[in-house]
Protein backbone atom coordinates (compact mmCIF):
# COMPACT_ATOMS: atom_id res chain seq x y z
CA UNK A 1 0.00 0.00 0.00
CA UNK A 2 1.22 3.44 -0.80
CA UNK A 3 0.39 6.71 0.95
CA UNK A 4 -0.15 9.30 -1.79
CA UNK A 5 0.98 12.80 -0.88
CA UNK A 6 0.78 13.74 2.77
CA UNK A 7 -1.90 13.39 5.41
CA UNK A 8 -4.12 16.50 5.44
CA UNK A 9 -6.25 17.06 8.52
CA UNK A 10 -8.40 13.96 8.93
CA UNK A 11 -7.76 12.75 5.40
CA UNK A 12 -5.14 10.57 3.74
CA UNK A 13 -5.08 8.95 0.30
CA UNK A 14 -3.82 5.41 -0.40
CA UNK A 15 -3.19 3.41 -3.55
CA UNK A 16 -3.77 -0.32 -3.41
CA UNK A 17 -2.41 -2.02 -6.50
CA UNK A 18 -2.25 -5.72 -5.66
CA UNK A 19 -3.25 -8.38 -3.15
CA UNK A 20 -0.28 -7.69 -0.87
CA UNK A 21 -1.29 -4.01 -0.67
CA UNK A 22 -4.86 -4.97 0.14
CA UNK A 23 -3.77 -7.37 2.89
CA UNK A 24 -1.43 -4.83 4.43
CA UNK A 25 -4.12 -2.13 4.31
CA UNK A 26 -6.75 -4.35 5.95
CA UNK A 27 -4.35 -5.43 8.71
CA UNK A 28 -3.54 -1.77 9.28
CA UNK A 29 -7.22 -0.81 9.50
CA UNK A 30 -8.99 -3.72 11.02
CA UNK A 31 -6.32 -5.53 13.01
CA UNK A 32 -5.75 -9.15 11.96
CA UNK A 33 -8.32 -10.75 14.26
CA UNK A 34 -11.42 -9.10 12.76
CA UNK A 35 -13.69 -11.55 10.98
CA UNK A 36 -14.05 -9.02 8.19
CA UNK A 37 -10.35 -8.84 7.28
CA UNK A 38 -10.58 -11.59 4.66
CA UNK A 39 -13.72 -10.17 3.00
CA UNK A 40 -12.29 -6.68 2.79
CA UNK A 41 -8.99 -8.00 1.47
CA UNK A 42 -10.82 -9.97 -1.22
CA UNK A 43 -12.78 -6.88 -2.28
CA UNK A 44 -9.76 -4.61 -2.42
CA UNK A 45 -7.70 -7.11 -4.39
CA UNK A 46 -10.51 -7.83 -6.88
CA UNK A 47 -9.60 -5.02 -9.25
CA UNK A 48 -6.38 -3.79 -10.86
CA UNK A 49 -6.20 -0.93 -8.43
CA UNK A 50 -8.13 1.13 -5.93
CA UNK A 51 -7.67 4.58 -4.47
CA UNK A 52 -8.92 4.80 -0.91
CA UNK A 53 -9.49 8.10 0.85
CA UNK A 54 -9.30 7.42 4.59
CA UNK A 55 -11.27 9.88 6.71
CA UNK A 56 -10.54 9.72 10.44
CA UNK A 57 -12.84 11.10 13.16
CA UNK A 58 -16.00 10.71 11.12
CA UNK A 59 -19.26 11.06 13.09
CA UNK A 60 -21.40 8.08 12.07
CA UNK A 61 -25.04 8.34 13.20
CA UNK A 62 -25.42 4.60 13.72
CA UNK A 63 -22.19 4.26 15.70
CA UNK A 64 -23.21 7.30 17.75
CA UNK A 65 -26.51 5.54 18.52
CA UNK A 66 -24.90 2.35 19.89
CA UNK A 67 -22.08 4.37 21.46
CA UNK A 68 -24.54 6.33 23.59
CA UNK A 69 -26.73 3.25 24.15
CA UNK A 70 -23.87 1.10 25.45
CA UNK A 71 -20.20 1.88 24.73
CA UNK A 72 -20.16 5.26 26.45
CA UNK A 73 -21.64 3.74 29.60
CA UNK A 74 -18.97 1.15 30.39
CA UNK A 75 -15.50 1.38 31.95
CA UNK A 76 -13.48 0.66 28.78
CA UNK A 77 -12.93 3.76 26.63
CA UNK A 78 -14.19 3.77 23.07
CA UNK A 79 -13.85 6.63 20.57
CA UNK A 80 -16.94 8.60 19.63
CA UNK A 81 -15.89 8.69 15.99
CA UNK A 82 -15.20 6.10 13.33
CA UNK A 83 -12.88 5.70 10.36
CA UNK A 84 -14.52 6.10 6.98
CA UNK A 85 -13.07 4.67 3.76
CA UNK A 86 -14.10 6.18 0.44
CA UNK A 87 -13.26 3.76 -2.35
CA UNK A 88 -12.55 4.70 -5.98
CA UNK A 89 -11.79 2.27 -8.77
CA UNK A 90 -8.39 2.89 -10.37
CA UNK A 91 -5.33 4.67 -9.00
CA UNK A 92 -5.74 8.44 -9.04
CA UNK A 93 -3.47 11.36 -8.05
CA UNK A 94 -3.62 13.16 -4.72
CA UNK A 95 -5.88 15.81 -6.31
CA UNK A 96 -8.75 13.36 -5.87
CA UNK A 97 -9.05 14.70 -2.33
CA UNK A 98 -9.50 18.29 -3.48
CA UNK A 99 -11.75 17.51 -6.44
CA UNK A 100 -13.48 14.28 -5.48
CA UNK A 101 -16.62 15.11 -7.48
CA UNK A 102 -14.59 15.03 -10.72
CA UNK A 103 -14.00 11.34 -9.93
CA UNK A 104 -17.72 10.50 -9.50
CA UNK A 105 -17.65 7.83 -12.23
CA UNK A 106 -14.92 5.93 -10.31
CA UNK A 107 -16.58 6.19 -6.89
CA UNK A 108 -17.87 2.82 -5.63
CA UNK A 109 -18.95 3.74 -2.13
CA UNK A 110 -17.89 3.93 1.50
CA UNK A 111 -17.16 1.56 4.37
CA UNK A 112 -17.19 2.80 7.97
CA UNK A 113 -14.96 0.97 10.43
CA UNK A 114 -16.33 0.95 14.00
CA UNK A 115 -13.79 1.17 16.83
CA UNK A 116 -15.02 -1.86 18.80
CA UNK A 117 -12.57 -4.51 19.99
CA UNK A 118 -12.02 -6.24 17.60
CA UNK A 119 -12.94 -3.62 15.03
CA UNK A 120 -15.96 -4.34 12.86
CA UNK A 121 -17.30 -3.07 9.58
CA UNK A 122 -20.14 -0.66 10.31
CA UNK A 123 -22.49 1.28 8.07
CA UNK A 124 -21.48 0.64 4.49
CA UNK A 125 -22.92 1.61 1.14
CA UNK A 126 -21.19 0.01 -1.83
CA UNK A 127 -22.32 0.02 -5.43
CA UNK A 128 -23.39 -3.44 -6.64
CA UNK A 129 -21.67 -2.49 -9.91
CA UNK A 130 -18.39 -3.63 -8.28
CA UNK A 131 -19.67 -7.20 -8.51
CA UNK A 132 -22.32 -7.25 -11.25
CA UNK A 133 -22.38 -5.71 -14.71
CA UNK A 134 -26.20 -5.38 -14.74
CA UNK A 135 -27.21 -5.61 -11.11
CA UNK A 136 -30.73 -6.77 -10.31
CA UNK A 137 -30.79 -5.63 -6.70
CA UNK A 138 -32.78 -3.11 -4.69
CA UNK A 139 -30.98 0.15 -4.07
CA UNK A 140 -31.36 3.72 -2.91
CA UNK A 141 -29.26 6.78 -3.52
CA UNK A 142 -27.34 8.69 -0.89
CA UNK A 143 -25.29 11.88 -1.09
CA UNK A 144 -21.82 11.63 0.40
CA UNK A 145 -19.44 14.46 1.34
CA UNK A 146 -15.67 14.28 1.02
CA UNK A 147 -13.85 17.40 2.16
CA UNK A 148 -16.60 19.62 0.80
CA UNK A 149 -17.20 17.66 -2.39
CA UNK A 150 -20.58 16.06 -2.88
CA UNK A 151 -20.78 12.64 -4.54
CA UNK A 152 -23.66 10.24 -4.93
CA UNK A 153 -23.69 6.54 -4.34
CA UNK A 154 -26.35 3.90 -4.89
CA UNK A 155 -26.63 0.53 -3.24
CA UNK A 156 -28.29 -1.48 -0.50
CA UNK A 157 -27.26 -0.53 3.06
CA UNK A 158 -25.08 -2.92 5.01
CA UNK A 159 -23.57 -3.13 8.46
CA UNK A 160 -21.70 -5.73 10.46
CA UNK A 161 -22.49 -6.85 14.00
CA UNK A 162 -20.46 -6.14 17.12
CA UNK A 163 -21.88 -9.19 18.93
CA UNK A 164 -22.55 -7.18 22.10
CA UNK A 165 -25.43 -4.85 21.26
CA UNK A 166 -26.16 -5.94 17.72
CA UNK A 167 -26.69 -9.46 16.30
CA UNK A 168 -27.45 -10.67 12.78
CA UNK A 169 -31.18 -10.32 13.46
CA UNK A 170 -30.76 -6.67 14.54
CA UNK A 171 -28.68 -6.06 11.41
CA UNK A 172 -31.32 -7.65 9.17
CA UNK A 173 -34.06 -5.39 10.60
CA UNK A 174 -31.82 -2.31 10.39
CA UNK A 175 -30.82 -2.93 6.74
CA UNK A 176 -34.46 -3.27 5.68
CA UNK A 177 -35.66 -0.24 7.61
CA UNK A 178 -32.73 1.90 6.46
CA UNK A 179 -33.30 0.89 2.83
CA UNK A 180 -37.00 1.77 3.06
CA UNK A 181 -36.37 5.11 4.77
CA UNK A 182 -33.68 5.96 2.20
CA UNK A 183 -35.99 5.08 -0.68
CA UNK A 184 -39.44 6.17 0.47
CA UNK A 185 -40.44 9.22 2.50
CA UNK A 186 -43.16 7.26 4.32
CA UNK A 187 -40.72 5.39 6.58
CA UNK A 188 -38.76 7.09 9.33
CA UNK A 189 -35.04 6.63 9.83
CA UNK A 190 -34.14 4.29 12.67
CA UNK A 191 -30.76 3.48 14.18
CA UNK A 192 -29.16 0.29 15.42
CA UNK A 193 -29.92 1.21 19.02
CA UNK A 194 -33.63 1.67 18.15
CA UNK A 195 -33.76 -1.97 17.04
CA UNK A 196 -32.00 -3.02 20.26
CA UNK A 197 -34.50 -1.03 22.34
CA UNK A 198 -37.44 -2.64 20.52
CA UNK A 199 -36.02 -6.06 21.34
CA UNK A 200 -35.71 -5.10 25.02
CA UNK A 201 -39.42 -4.33 25.01
CA UNK A 202 -40.15 -7.96 24.22
CA UNK A 203 -38.80 -9.03 27.63
CA UNK A 204 -36.91 -11.99 26.23
CA UNK A 205 -33.33 -12.68 27.24
CA UNK A 206 -30.71 -10.12 28.25
CA UNK A 207 -30.38 -7.21 25.86
CA UNK A 208 -26.62 -6.91 26.44
CA UNK A 209 -24.70 -9.01 25.63
CA UNK A 210 -27.24 -9.80 22.96
CA UNK A 211 -28.21 -13.41 22.40
CA UNK A 212 -29.87 -12.46 19.13
CA UNK A 213 -33.58 -12.04 18.49
CA UNK A 214 -36.20 -14.72 18.20
CA UNK A 215 -38.68 -14.71 15.32
CA UNK A 216 -41.36 -13.02 17.43
CA UNK A 217 -39.01 -10.19 18.37
CA UNK A 218 -38.05 -9.64 14.72
CA UNK A 219 -41.73 -9.43 13.74
CA UNK A 220 -42.50 -7.12 16.63
CA UNK A 221 -39.56 -4.82 15.79
CA UNK A 222 -40.64 -4.61 12.13
CA UNK A 223 -44.24 -3.84 13.14
CA UNK A 224 -43.04 -0.99 15.34
CA UNK A 225 -41.35 0.55 12.27
CA UNK A 226 -44.68 0.87 10.36
CA UNK A 227 -44.32 -2.42 8.49
CA UNK A 228 -46.75 -5.30 8.24
CA UNK A 229 -44.52 -8.40 8.10
CA UNK A 230 -45.72 -11.81 6.98
CA UNK A 231 -43.84 -15.01 7.75
CA UNK A 232 -43.29 -18.25 5.85
CA UNK A 233 -41.83 -21.14 7.87
CA UNK A 234 -41.00 -24.46 6.24
CA UNK A 235 -43.13 -27.28 7.65
CA UNK A 236 -45.33 -30.17 6.50
CA UNK A 237 -47.74 -27.54 5.14
CA UNK A 238 -45.15 -25.43 3.33
CA UNK A 239 -42.40 -27.24 1.45
CA UNK A 240 -39.01 -25.62 0.83
CA UNK A 241 -39.58 -25.46 -2.94
CA UNK A 242 -42.77 -23.42 -2.45
CA UNK A 243 -41.10 -21.18 0.14
CA UNK A 244 -38.25 -20.44 -2.31
CA UNK A 245 -40.81 -19.68 -5.05
CA UNK A 246 -42.58 -17.23 -2.72
CA UNK A 247 -39.28 -15.67 -1.62
CA UNK A 248 -38.31 -15.07 -5.25
CA UNK A 249 -41.78 -13.62 -5.93
CA UNK A 250 -41.27 -11.02 -3.18
CA UNK A 251 -37.75 -10.19 -4.39
CA UNK A 252 -39.04 -9.76 -7.93
CA UNK A 253 -41.55 -7.35 -6.38
CA UNK A 254 -38.75 -5.22 -4.93
CA UNK A 255 -39.45 -6.26 -1.34
CA UNK A 256 -36.33 -7.14 0.68
CA UNK A 257 -36.83 -10.25 2.84
CA UNK A 258 -35.20 -11.72 5.93
CA UNK A 259 -34.00 -15.24 5.13
CA UNK A 260 -33.87 -17.47 8.20
CA UNK A 261 -31.38 -20.31 8.43
CA UNK A 262 -30.13 -22.37 11.36
CA UNK A 263 -29.77 -19.65 14.05
CA UNK A 264 -28.75 -17.10 11.42
CA UNK A 265 -30.68 -14.33 9.64
CA UNK A 266 -29.60 -12.55 6.45
CA UNK A 267 -31.30 -10.18 4.03
CA UNK A 268 -32.37 -11.12 0.49
CA UNK A 269 -31.98 -8.01 -1.67
CA UNK A 270 -32.17 -9.14 -5.28
CA UNK A 271 -31.82 -11.87 -7.86
CA UNK A 272 -28.51 -12.88 -9.38
CA UNK A 273 -29.93 -13.08 -12.90
CA UNK A 274 -32.91 -12.07 -15.01
CA UNK A 275 -33.23 -15.68 -16.20
CA UNK A 276 -36.52 -16.95 -14.69
CA UNK A 277 -34.99 -20.42 -14.25
CA UNK A 278 -32.07 -19.15 -12.18
CA UNK A 279 -32.98 -19.41 -8.49
CA UNK A 280 -29.92 -17.55 -7.15
CA UNK A 281 -30.57 -14.80 -4.61
CA UNK A 282 -28.34 -11.81 -3.86
CA UNK A 283 -28.02 -11.36 -0.11
CA UNK A 284 -26.35 -9.31 2.59
CA UNK A 285 -24.83 -11.59 5.22
CA UNK A 286 -23.34 -9.60 8.08
CA UNK A 287 -20.43 -12.04 8.36
CA UNK A 288 -19.08 -10.88 4.99
CA UNK A 289 -19.24 -7.78 2.82
CA UNK A 290 -22.52 -7.09 0.94
CA UNK A 291 -23.83 -8.74 -2.24
CA UNK A 292 -23.19 -12.41 -1.53
CA UNK A 293 -24.85 -15.03 -3.72
CA UNK A 294 -27.04 -17.77 -2.31
CA UNK A 295 -27.75 -20.66 -4.65
CA UNK A 296 -29.64 -23.87 -4.01
CA UNK A 297 -26.60 -25.79 -2.78
CA UNK A 298 -23.65 -23.41 -3.06
CA UNK A 299 -22.85 -19.98 -1.67
CA UNK A 300 -20.54 -17.04 -2.18
CA UNK A 301 -20.06 -14.71 0.81
CA UNK A 302 -23.06 -16.23 2.59
CA UNK A 303 -23.11 -18.63 5.48
CA UNK A 304 -25.88 -20.98 4.25
CA UNK A 305 -27.36 -22.10 0.89
CA UNK A 306 -31.04 -22.10 -0.08
CA UNK A 307 -31.47 -25.84 0.50
CA UNK A 308 -31.11 -25.32 4.27
CA UNK A 309 -33.44 -22.33 4.40
CA UNK A 310 -35.92 -22.65 7.28
CA UNK A 311 -38.18 -19.78 6.35
CA UNK A 312 -38.37 -16.09 5.59
CA UNK A 313 -40.09 -12.88 6.64
CA UNK A 314 -41.50 -10.46 4.07
CA UNK A 315 -41.92 -6.98 5.61
CA UNK A 316 -44.84 -5.59 3.64
CA UNK A 317 -46.22 -2.07 3.43
CA UNK A 318 -49.37 -2.04 5.56
CA UNK A 319 -51.70 -1.46 2.59
CA UNK A 320 -50.49 -4.59 0.77
CA UNK A 321 -53.24 -6.91 1.94
CA UNK A 322 -53.08 -9.69 -0.65
CA UNK A 323 -49.93 -11.78 -0.11
CA UNK A 324 -47.93 -13.41 -2.89
CA UNK A 325 -49.45 -16.90 -2.60
CA UNK A 326 -53.01 -15.56 -2.95
CA UNK A 327 -52.07 -13.47 -6.00
CA UNK A 328 -50.39 -16.53 -7.52
CA UNK A 329 -53.48 -18.62 -6.81
CA UNK A 330 -55.71 -16.08 -8.63
CA UNK A 331 -53.47 -15.82 -11.65
CA UNK A 332 -53.10 -19.59 -11.98
CA UNK A 333 -56.89 -19.98 -11.91
CA UNK A 334 -57.51 -17.25 -14.46
CA UNK A 335 -54.74 -18.61 -16.63
CA UNK A 336 -56.26 -22.09 -16.57
CA UNK A 337 -59.76 -20.88 -17.39
CA UNK A 338 -58.62 -18.72 -20.30
CA UNK A 339 -62.01 -17.00 -20.45
CA UNK A 340 -61.50 -15.02 -23.62
CA UNK A 341 -59.51 -17.60 -25.51
CA UNK A 342 -55.86 -16.66 -25.32
CA UNK A 343 -55.31 -20.04 -26.88
CA UNK A 344 -57.24 -18.88 -29.96
CA UNK A 345 -54.34 -16.56 -30.70
CA UNK A 346 -52.02 -19.48 -31.36
CA UNK A 347 -50.26 -19.14 -28.01
CA UNK A 348 -51.42 -22.34 -26.40
CA UNK A 349 -49.09 -24.83 -24.87
CA UNK A 350 -45.87 -23.19 -23.90
CA UNK A 351 -46.89 -20.03 -22.09
CA UNK A 352 -45.01 -19.44 -18.86
CA UNK A 353 -45.93 -16.83 -16.27
CA UNK A 354 -44.39 -14.68 -13.57
CA UNK A 355 -46.26 -12.86 -10.82
CA UNK A 356 -44.94 -9.84 -8.97
CA UNK A 357 -46.08 -6.76 -7.11
CA UNK A 358 -45.37 -3.18 -8.04
CA UNK A 359 -46.63 0.27 -7.26
CA UNK A 360 -49.12 1.70 -9.71
CA UNK A 361 -46.73 4.64 -10.14
CA UNK A 362 -43.93 2.37 -11.45
CA UNK A 363 -46.37 0.43 -13.61
CA UNK A 364 -47.86 3.56 -15.20
CA UNK A 365 -44.36 4.86 -15.95
CA UNK A 366 -43.59 1.61 -17.75
CA UNK A 367 -46.86 1.83 -19.73
CA UNK A 368 -45.95 5.31 -20.93
CA UNK A 369 -42.69 3.91 -22.32
CA UNK A 370 -44.26 1.00 -24.21
CA UNK A 371 -43.59 1.08 -27.95
CA UNK A 372 -47.02 0.10 -29.14
CA UNK A 373 -49.62 2.24 -27.34
CA UNK A 374 -53.09 0.78 -27.91
CA UNK A 375 -56.49 0.86 -26.19
CA UNK A 376 -55.09 -0.85 -23.09
CA UNK A 377 -52.44 1.79 -22.34
CA UNK A 378 -54.93 4.57 -23.05
CA UNK A 379 -57.53 3.15 -20.63
CA UNK A 380 -55.14 2.24 -17.80
CA UNK A 381 -53.05 5.42 -17.98
CA UNK A 382 -56.11 7.63 -17.74
CA UNK A 383 -57.96 5.94 -14.88
CA UNK A 384 -57.23 5.47 -11.18
CA UNK A 385 -55.33 2.44 -9.89
CA UNK A 386 -54.77 1.22 -6.32
CA UNK A 387 -51.42 2.10 -4.72
CA UNK A 388 -50.11 -1.45 -5.24
CA UNK A 389 -50.97 -4.03 -7.87
CA UNK A 390 -50.03 -7.64 -8.48
CA UNK A 391 -49.18 -8.35 -12.10
CA UNK A 392 -48.99 -11.68 -13.89
CA UNK A 393 -47.19 -11.65 -17.22
CA UNK A 394 -47.46 -14.52 -19.70
CA UNK A 395 -44.52 -15.18 -22.01
CA UNK A 396 -43.04 -17.90 -24.14
CA UNK A 397 -39.98 -19.68 -22.77
CA UNK A 398 -37.94 -18.64 -25.80
CA UNK A 399 -38.36 -14.93 -24.93
CA UNK A 400 -39.25 -14.05 -21.32
CA UNK A 401 -39.21 -10.31 -22.10
CA UNK A 402 -42.01 -10.28 -24.72
CA UNK A 403 -45.43 -10.56 -23.12
CA UNK A 404 -48.52 -12.11 -24.71
CA UNK A 405 -51.04 -11.43 -21.93
CA UNK A 406 -51.07 -9.73 -18.54
CA UNK A 407 -53.39 -9.65 -15.55
CA UNK A 408 -53.54 -6.80 -13.08
CA UNK A 409 -54.86 -7.52 -9.56
CA UNK A 410 -55.64 -5.15 -6.73
CA UNK A 411 -53.09 -5.84 -3.94
CA UNK A 412 -54.97 -3.63 -1.49
CA UNK A 413 -58.29 -5.50 -1.62
CA UNK A 414 -59.52 -8.11 0.84
CA UNK A 415 -58.00 -11.57 0.58
CA UNK A 416 -61.60 -12.81 0.28
CA UNK A 417 -62.38 -10.78 -2.85
CA UNK A 418 -63.24 -13.47 -5.41
CA UNK A 419 -62.67 -11.18 -8.39
CA UNK A 420 -59.74 -8.92 -7.44
CA UNK A 421 -58.54 -8.39 -10.99
CA UNK A 422 -58.53 -4.88 -12.43
CA UNK A 423 -57.60 -5.51 -16.05
CA UNK A 424 -56.88 -8.49 -18.23
CA UNK A 425 -54.88 -7.50 -21.28
CA UNK A 426 -55.01 -9.97 -24.16
CA UNK A 427 -53.61 -9.57 -27.69
CA UNK A 428 -57.08 -8.88 -29.09
CA UNK A 429 -59.14 -7.56 -26.17
CA UNK A 430 -59.17 -5.95 -22.75
CA UNK A 431 -61.38 -6.92 -19.87
CA UNK A 432 -61.96 -4.23 -17.27
CA UNK A 433 -63.24 -4.78 -13.74
CA UNK A 434 -64.39 -2.28 -11.11
CA UNK A 435 -62.94 0.54 -13.10
CA UNK A 436 -64.70 3.23 -11.10
CA UNK A 437 -64.26 1.34 -7.84
CA UNK A 438 -67.95 1.46 -6.95
CA UNK A 439 -68.77 -0.30 -3.69
CA UNK A 440 -71.02 -3.15 -4.69
CA UNK A 441 -71.61 -6.75 -3.72
CA UNK A 442 -72.23 -7.75 -7.28
CA UNK A 443 -69.66 -8.45 -9.92
CA UNK A 444 -69.40 -5.10 -11.66
CA UNK A 445 -67.05 -5.73 -14.55
CA UNK A 446 -67.74 -4.20 -17.91
CA UNK A 447 -67.93 -6.06 -21.16
CA UNK A 448 -64.69 -6.74 -22.99
CA UNK A 449 -63.24 -4.10 -25.28
CA UNK A 450 -62.03 -5.42 -28.59
CA UNK A 451 -58.75 -3.90 -29.78
CA UNK A 452 -58.78 -2.40 -33.24
CA UNK A 453 -55.60 -4.22 -34.02
CA UNK A 454 -54.39 -7.51 -32.53
CA UNK A 455 -51.10 -6.87 -30.70
CA UNK A 456 -49.33 -10.22 -30.53
CA UNK A 457 -46.80 -9.22 -27.87
CA UNK A 458 -45.36 -6.24 -26.00
CA UNK A 459 -42.43 -5.40 -23.73
CA UNK A 460 -42.31 -6.89 -20.24
CA UNK A 461 -42.40 -4.61 -17.21
CA UNK A 462 -38.73 -3.63 -16.76
CA UNK A 463 -38.89 -4.86 -13.18
CA UNK A 464 -38.60 -3.53 -9.69
CA UNK A 465 -34.93 -4.56 -9.64
CA UNK A 466 -34.03 -2.69 -12.81
CA UNK A 467 -30.74 -0.75 -12.47
CA UNK A 468 -30.98 2.72 -14.01
CA UNK A 469 -27.67 4.20 -15.13
CA UNK A 470 -27.01 7.80 -14.12
CA UNK B 1 -50.58 3.48 -32.18
CA UNK B 2 -54.08 4.82 -31.43
CA UNK B 3 -54.99 8.45 -31.05
CA UNK B 4 -56.05 9.56 -27.58
CA UNK B 5 -58.01 12.44 -28.97
CA UNK B 6 -61.08 10.33 -29.76
CA UNK B 7 -63.99 8.97 -27.76
CA UNK B 8 -63.29 6.10 -25.35
CA UNK B 9 -63.43 2.70 -27.05
CA UNK B 10 -66.84 1.08 -26.66
CA UNK B 11 -67.08 -2.35 -25.02
CA UNK B 12 -68.92 -5.08 -26.87
CA UNK B 13 -71.76 -7.04 -25.25
CA UNK B 14 -70.87 -10.19 -23.35
CA UNK B 15 -72.20 -13.28 -25.06
CA UNK B 16 -74.61 -15.56 -23.17
CA UNK B 17 -71.91 -18.17 -23.10
CA UNK B 18 -69.41 -15.73 -21.58
CA UNK B 19 -71.89 -14.56 -18.93
CA UNK B 20 -72.66 -18.16 -18.00
CA UNK B 21 -68.95 -18.96 -17.75
CA UNK B 22 -68.24 -15.87 -15.64
CA UNK B 23 -71.00 -16.63 -13.15
CA UNK B 24 -69.79 -20.22 -12.91
CA UNK B 25 -66.24 -19.05 -12.28
CA UNK B 26 -67.40 -16.56 -9.68
CA UNK B 27 -69.30 -19.23 -7.75
CA UNK B 28 -66.36 -21.65 -7.89
CA UNK B 29 -63.82 -18.97 -7.04
CA UNK B 30 -65.69 -17.84 -3.96
CA UNK B 31 -65.86 -21.34 -2.49
CA UNK B 32 -62.26 -22.20 -3.37
CA UNK B 33 -60.93 -18.87 -2.22
CA UNK B 34 -62.45 -19.05 1.24
CA UNK B 35 -60.88 -22.48 1.69
CA UNK B 36 -57.51 -21.35 0.31
CA UNK B 37 -57.32 -18.21 2.46
CA UNK B 38 -58.32 -20.14 5.59
CA UNK B 39 -55.63 -22.76 4.91
CA UNK B 40 -52.99 -20.08 4.34
CA UNK B 41 -54.01 -18.28 7.52
CA UNK B 42 -53.59 -21.49 9.53
CA UNK B 43 -50.13 -22.01 7.98
CA UNK B 44 -49.18 -18.41 8.76
CA UNK B 45 -50.31 -18.68 12.39
CA UNK B 46 -48.39 -21.94 12.82
CA UNK B 47 -45.34 -20.31 11.20
CA UNK B 48 -45.52 -17.37 13.57
CA UNK B 49 -45.70 -19.69 16.59
CA UNK B 50 -42.82 -21.87 15.31
CA UNK B 51 -40.47 -19.01 14.55
CA UNK B 52 -40.81 -17.64 18.10
CA UNK B 53 -38.96 -20.71 19.34
CA UNK B 54 -35.83 -19.95 17.32
CA UNK B 55 -33.21 -17.33 18.01
CA UNK B 56 -31.16 -15.75 15.24
CA UNK B 57 -27.75 -14.38 16.14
Amino acid sequence: MKLVGSKVGNFSVYHLENKDDAEEFCRFLLLPNSKYTDSLTRLLSSCKGFTVIVEENYFDKDWTSIFSHHYSTIYGRYPRCVTRLHIFQGTHPFEILEEACSFQSHYVGYINIYPTRPRVIGRTLLSPKIYFENPTVMYYEEMVHIAGNELKIRGFPFTGQDGKVVSCAHVACWEIVRYLSGKYGYYGEYFLSDIAVQAEDSRFGRPIPTKGLNGGQILSALRSFRLSPTIYWISNDLCREKAIEYAIGYLLSGIPIILLGDMHAIVGIGLASTDPNDKSIIVNDDNYLPYGIMKLDTTHNVRFPLNVLNGFIAPLYHKIIVPFETALNFSEKFGRIDLFGLTKNGLNGNLMSRTFLTSSKSYLKSLALRQNQNEFERIVRTRPLPKFIWITEFYQESNPFQIHAEYLFDATTSEHDPFPFLYLNYPNLIWVNKIFDEPSDSVCFTSPIEKKECIKSWEAFPGNLFWKEN
Amino acid sequence: MISWNTEDPKPRELTDDEIKKILEIKANFEAELVQFVEEQEKIRQASELSVRQFTFR
